[in-house]
């Protein structure tokens, strides 16, 4: 006890003073580190909990100048209240998810409904009207009490009587619609008392749920709409058939709903889904006046002002452009972005193939691509013959065979001698970039994933087992926010390339591309840290982590500043006339 | 597979039925999913004689999604198009229920030939001639009947096909422009799209004249 208790007083007291020198000397730091673990070797059991303390301390420290940031940055938090958030350019948005849509829209007007007591209706009845009248309770209570009779009716209700909805198990029965017999199933029916077994009822539901509206029964005539609670109930039914348990869904998982709530989702132009692949959130714009918004939007198409670009996060944290909705897509304007969108799809696959497949003849540049195992070909236009690997005359190479030896003067490349190539070339080298980018973003996001996981199986150890001054969330909490500004500084740079791909040159490209480069070099330095730290050989990947935490902080840190440096300046050349694009 | 025994009991109940008027048969023994109806033609209508087919292809998802039934033959009627027999009814399409069947459905296309619905119409010209000139549609429409959907064994299949009673066209017109020197495919289709049929009725004939001379003119250059 004793010795850890020195321990930490040791380590406590370097914390003290390099709070004090932090700042400016980072490299000072990470010697002391180097130092109290040196220490620390005979006290190897303690050598870790020293070791953390250390860095949570530093970090500490190191979140005071990284609070200015934190304020700078895009989406600083997803809490919901009814305040609006601001994104990067000053959008004010509503981050959602469809439960919270499905509790604050149906569920909180289910609640308030209840209040009214209307005479007889059970909450199934209450759900069934305010879907009818699109969640209006003030609607549903006006028309309730104007002529309940039929308002009932037209809901699919039954009059004042008790509802006879019901699953039972019946023997000998043959369903109309499968035109199976079964010596004993489950079938449902409404008060109408039509019979159908369970599977040919949720198979209908199932087919019917998709348009968002209330289900009647399947009889055509029939009008008894089918209440939110037994379609739940089928769904378990089903689902239970794979697994013992049946487990009932809450009114927030309840598939009518969501699929209702998705419909008034698409419907209305003030929501849109967030475009992150397997993410089910959708965001918000809060705008006063609709119709200035289209005028808003339509000013958008050809603007080069991409301060005013809509970018908005979703509940999940991904950022896109409410306008056109792609991913954030800065530096670029939108207008910009559709026409790259477009050409990528026209172009890139079968660029890419070419790419990949074929050579260019030396002689004509037609593309070839190599159906034999000889590597002595004959270009079919113009009757060239070269060799497959070094491109030179094969008849020179006969003589002369140099192909399989290394040459460092190697040949410059022929002039070209066709604009067309020239422009393919071009869009090659930027879309190439662009892909890669691409590429490397979910190489990234698999990255961190393991990250994520490898830090959280760590810490449940850790605690599992008890162990005092544990790795605690606040001594990690570095890591979200480092992987968001890797994954974000690629998405920007990804972009860059669609962005110098339309660039006029000028002096000012120039500029563009040396803070382009900036940042590809600090978003490449960043990544191959993450990278490093899930290297198979490395065993102690968390505590790796840890000891890079101040190299990736600042990483981080400086991805931001420069990717902000990038778009602030390619928006105020933008604007001023010094970048241009040209579009051919 | 409860879709082949839904098929297969409705194959041998529309058999035994021979009161409601519609047939179904299979084109190929051992598949079950392309069939083809028929049922004649309702009396007191233009289609009176005639005996329709209904080619019918049964989606994967049957009966949770409607059959997808056209017409065979051909057919002069407002909800039915006359080019490829496609069929505007909402049964078959948002009004569909798992609980309705095949001979259900043939039913209610019988039901459609005897009331129209022109103002919802799948064949836009067909509505118009409908709305404009009851007369002259139903004579237009009986006349298909006679072509098209009159078996092989009436006497009455030997009737000469007249292009311009086809499309309901007053035949002197078709002539008058004839006289002229111009072809009479051209004259037939100019009339067709500028959707008039005769000029019964027509105050300002020779407005009318003029206009199509003009259309006539342009389509033959």
């Amino acid at each position: 006890m004793l010795n850890f208790d020195e321990d930490d007083n040791i380590s406590f007291e370097y914390d003290e003073e390099e709070e004090e020198e932090e700042d400016d000397e980072e490299d000072d730091d990470t010697n002391i580190e180097a130092d109290v673990e040196d220490s620390d070797d005979d006290a190897s059991s303690f050598a870790f909990e020293s070791d953390d303390n250390d860095h949570a301390e530093n970090y500490k420290s190191n979140t005071t100048s990284n609070n200015n940031n934190q304020l700078d940055t895009p989406i600083s938090k997803h809490l919901r209240d009814d305040s609006s958030v601001v994104g990067c350019n000053g959008t004010l948005y509503l981050p959602w998810s469809i439960e919270q849509f499905i509790q604050i829209k149906f569920l909180d007007a289910l609640d308030k409904l209840k209040t009214f007591n209307l005479y007889g209706c059970s909450d199934d009845d209450l759900l069934i009207m305010l879907q009818y009248k699109k969640w209006q309770q003030e609607e549903v209570v006006n028309e309730f009490f104007d002529n309940h009779d039929k308002f009932y009716k037209k809901c699919g209700l039954l009059l004042g009587k008790d509802t006879n909805n019901q699953f039972e198990i019946v023997k000998n029965f043959s369903c109309f619609i499968c035109c199976e017999d079964y010596k004993s199933t489950e079938v449902y029916s409404l008060t109408c008392n039509h019979q159908y077994c369970l599977k040919c009822y949720h198979h209908y539901i199932n087919n019917e749920i998709n348009n968002g509206r209330l289900i009647t029964c399947i009889e055509p005539d029939c009008k008894f709409v089918i209440p939110h609670k037994d379609i739940s109930h089928m769904y378990s039914l089903i689902e239970s058939k794979h697994s013992v348990i049946i487990v009932e869904k809450t009114l927030l998982q309840n598939p009518l709903l969501i699929a209702n709530a998705r419909e008034l989702i698409n419907s209305k132009i003030t929501y849109k889904w967030c475009p992150a692949t397997d993410c089910s959130s959708f965001t918000e714009l809060s705008i006063s006046d609709v119709s200035c918004e289209a005028q808003k939007q339509s000013d958008l198409k050809n603007s080069n002002d991409i301060s005013k670009v809509p970018i908005v996060g979703c509940f999940e944290n991904h950022e896109f452009c409410f306008n056109c909705g792609y991913e954030n897509h800065l530096p670029c304007p939108c207008w910009i972005v559709k026409k790259w969108i477009k050409k990528c799809e026209d172009d890139s696959e079968t660029a890419n193939w070419i790419d990949a497949n074929t050579h260019t003849c030396p002689k004509c540049h037609t593309s070839i691509e190599k159906n034999g195992g000889c590597n002595h070909m004959t270009c079919r236009k113009c009757k060239y013959e070269f060799c497959w690997i070094c491109f030179n005359k094969w008849s020179e190479h006969n003589n002369n065979y140099s192909c399989n030896r290394f040459r460092d003067d190697q040949k410059e490349e022929e002039i070209r001698r066709n604009k067309s190539r020239q422009t393919l070339e071009r869009y090659l080298h930027f879309y190439k970039r662009y892909s890669i980018h691409e590429t490397s973003m979910k190489g990234d996001k698999k990255t961190l994933r393991k990250i994520d996981e490898v830090t959280k199986i760590y810490m449940e150890d850790r605690r599992s087992k008890n162990e005092i001054n544990n790795l605690s969330w606040i001594d990690i909490e570095f890591l979200p926010e480092a992987m968001r500004s890797l994954q974000n500084g690629r998405k920007t740079l990804k972009w860059t390339y669609c962005f110098a791909f339309y660039l006029a040159s000028s002096n000012f490209s120039q500029i563009f591309e040396t803070n382009q480069d900036y940042l590809n070099k600090s978003v490449e330095d960043l990544s191959e840290v993450f990278e490093k730290i899930m290297d198979k050989k490395n065993d102690d990947k968390v505590g790796t982590i840890l000891k890079n935490k101040i190299k990736i902080i600042n990483l981080s840190e400086l991805i931001l500043r420069r990717q902000k440096t990038l778009i602030k300046s390619a928006e105020e050349n933008l604007l001023n006339g010094l970048l241009k694009f040209e579009i051919d | 597979m409860s879709r082949v025994k839904r098929i297969a009991k409705e194959l041998e109940e529309c058999r035994q039925d021979t009161q409601s008027g519609v047939t179904l048969k299979l084109n190929n023994e051992n598949d079950l999913t392309h069939l083809t109806g028929y049922f004649k033609g309702p009396p007191g209508t233009p289609y009176e004689n005639g005996l329709f087919q209904i080619s019918i292809d049964i989606p994967n998802d049957y009966p949770f999604k409607p059959p997808q039934m056209k017409f065979a033959t051909k057919i002069y009627h407002p909800n039915i198009s006359s080019v490829t027999g496609a069929i505007c009814l909402n049964i078959l399409k948002d009004k569909w229920t798992p609980v309705l069947t095949l001979k259900s459905t043939l039913i209610s296309l019988q039901l459609l030939l005897q009331s129209p619905e022109p103002n919802d119409p799948q064949d836009a010209e067909v509505a118009k001639h409908f709305l404009s000139n009851k007369q002259g549609f139903e004579e237009t429409a009986a006349y298909w009947t006679k072509i098209y959907a009159t078996t092989k064994d009436n006497e009455s299949v030997n009737v000469e096909l007249k292009d311009s009673q086809l499309y309901g066209i007053d035949d002197e017109i078709v002539n008058q422009f004839e006289n002229m020197g111009f072809p009479r495919d051209k004259t037939i289709e100019v009339l067709r799209r500028m959707g008039i049929k005769s000029f019964k009725g027509v105050n300002n004939k020779s407005d009318v004249e003029n206009k199509i001379l003009e259309e006539l003119l342009k389509e033959c250059q």
